[in-house]
């Protein structure tokens, strides 16, 4: 049986600009798009990408092929070369810098390296984003409390991430990653640290909150557990990308 | 993942908040000062403070001295506004005019110049203490002094200088009335010369204070850049991250400010109590003492004020450099 979500208090953040944009749209949609980094050759070339809403996709493709770079045109860490992308119905090209940490706040990550900060507690961690977003001590503290122990980590609140396992890390870095109800979903390797079982779990986290509506979309080595679980594959080689269906997605 | 995690929804929180208002005023301001990084800003913590102080005390010793020395000219001025001298030579051997006879002279043609209140000779005992720090305590009487007569000038009226010479000439060859405003812009230019010279040094102390905490700012991007990416990316406005800078720059500004101007008092109260040991009368000690120095308390706001600003400016700019 599939385990129940965890009451999170924040409902996705509202459509911008509402409502014609955020309708059936694509959450993501890439056209042509191409990166390098100064003046090397193309990470990614040519790439054309449509995650509707609700979808939920693994990226896979051998080391180096791009599958980081592309996440961190996702996650608006960087801009492409050339092509466009479009964000929740937007196109990135034409927003300021000041609006992007909206759209960033709209987006959640799960990094490689979690990116924890080691002085914060894992409550404290995992609030980052509520806290960025202006969200009360005390409402943090509830909300974040109940999603860590969700995830297990209930008698952890107080810890740093020094003194936590690999798993417990990860799913601190996943909790901080979903604690805002993101639209977007995006994890890269979040199971590459974990044994088969933690890794069949916190996928079926992200399987949660797939279900709740959000778009997801994960990057990953595994390609066992990417044939177990039968969602659609978006393989990177030389920079280009492929989509692979499964007619048993789910 | 242990196996109750994922096991269904958590019960909604049931702790009820019974801290009191001093509590959660503290934890208010306990969450300001803590920020999402940990802002130690490396071996700068404890120097940029003490840096901050340095300057601090040194602005205030200049202001605390070029106040004093506005303070005195303004009071030299005062007492020589609206006051004339005239001097009466003494009479030579073989004058016969006495010398009785010739302040008389002077005296009449005071009386009928316009804008004249009062005219008083000086006492020769006053006269004799004047000369004193040139001729000591020796007795002066056998010798030719020339009279000075005190004139009080009508308020708000002025004397015609030039006509009052030419008269006073005629009545008495060589009396000769002095308005003292040589002096005056003497003084005055002294005064205002080292007041612009205090507020130069000021700005350069500021400047010095604002360089130096961007300095440090610079160090502490340097050394959270990972953690500051973070926040970017999970969309931390740039004047978020900024905050977390320019409040501990703030902090730091604020002690090393109190910090300076604390040693700047001591140094001006030691002065003026070694100026008071001289001589009680000088008029120093008053002017360098604790109610100037609470005035000056404002360096300590205002370090802190420079020390926030160029954090926060230093951070914005190295953000604007961020997607």
């Amino acid at each position: 049986m599939a385990p129940a979500a965890p009451v999170l208090a924040f409902a996705p953040t509202p459509c911008h600009p509402p409502p014609r944009e955020c309708g059936r749209l694509e959450v993501v949609r890439f056209e042509n798009v191409g990166l390098r980094y100064g003046v090397g050759p193309e990470v990614l070339r040519d790439v054309y990408l449509d995650l509707a809403p609700g979808s939920f996709h693994f990226l896979t493709g051998p080391s180096g092929a791009g599958k980081s770079s592309l996440l961190s045109l996702l996650y608006l860490s960087r801009r492409p070369t050339r092509g466009r992308i479009h964000l929740f119905g937007r196109d990135m090209a034409g927003v300021s810098r000041g609006e992007l940490p909206a759209f960033r706040r709209r987006v959640g990550v799960v990094f490689q390296d979690f990116r924890l900060l080691d002085h914060l507690t894992a409550l404290d961690n995992v609030g980052l984003p509520l806290r960025v977003a202006g969200v009360d001590d005390r409402t943090i503290r509830t909300h974040v409390g109940e999603l860590l122990a969700w995830v297990g980590l209930a008698d952890r609140l107080e810890a740093k991430p020094p003194t936590l396992s690999g798993g417990e890390k990860q799913r601190v870095a996943i909790a901080r990653a979903v604690i805002t109800r993101p639209q977007l979903l995006l994890a890269d390797e979040p199971t590459g640290n974990v044994d088969d079982q933690i890794a069949l779990k916190l996928l079926t986290l992200f399987g949660e909150l797939h279900r709740m509506g959000t778009t997801v979309l994960i990057a990953t080595h595994n390609q066992p557990l990417v044939e177990r679980l039968g969602h659609p594959e978006l393989r990177l080689e030389g920079g280009r990308l492929n989509l692979r269906e499964r007619r048993d997605a789910g | 993942m242990p196996a109750d995690a994922a096991a269904g929804p958590p019960p909604g929180p049931k702790r009820r908040d019974q801290t009191s208002l001093l509590e959660r005023a503290l934890r208010t301001v306990l969450a300001w000062t803590r920020g999402d990084l940990a802002l130690a800003y490396g071996s700068t913590r404890l120097h940029l403070p003490a840096l901050v102080a340095a300057l601090v005390f040194l602005s205030g010793l200049v202001l605390a001295g070029a106040a004093t020395l506005s303070d005195a000219a303004q009071r030299w001025s005062a007492g020589l506004v609206g006051a004339v001298t005239v001097e009466i030579p003494a009479a030579a051997a073989g004058d016969p005019l006495a010398t009785v006879e010739r302040v008389a002279r002077v005296q009449a043609v005071l009386a009928r110049t316009p804008g004249v209140a009062h005219a008083e000779a000086l006492p020769a005992e006053r006269i004799q203490a004047l000369l004193a720090p040139w001729v000591g305590a020796a007795d002066l009487s056998g010798v030719p002094l020339p009279v000075l007569i005190d004139v009080t000038v009508a308020g708000g009226a002025t004397v015609d200088l030039r006509a009052l010479n030419v008269a006073l000439d005629e009545a008495v060859p060589g009396a000769a009335a002095d308005d003292h405003r040589r002096w005056l812009v003497g003084l005055g230019r002294l005064a205002r010369l080292a007041l612009a010279v205090a507020l130069v040094l000021v700005a350069v102390v500021t400047i010095a204070t604002a360089g130096a905490v961007a300095f440090a700012t610079r160090a502490g991007l340097a050394l959270h850049e990972q953690a500051i990416d973070l926040l970017h990316l999970i969309g931390a406005p740039d004047g978020y991250i900024a905050r977390q800078f320019s409040r501990r720059a703030l902090l730091m500004g604020l002690a090393g400010g109190a910090l300076g101007w604390l040693a700047a008092t001591l140094a001006v109260l030691m002065i003026a109590q070694a100026a008071q040991a001289i001589d009680p009368g000088l008029p120093l000690p008053g002017l360098l003492g604790l109610a100037p120095m609470l005035k000056l308390l404002i360096l300590v706001p205002a370090a802190g004020f420079v020390a926030m600003a160029s954090a926060h400016w230093t951070v914005r700019r190295a953000l604007a450099r961020l997607p």
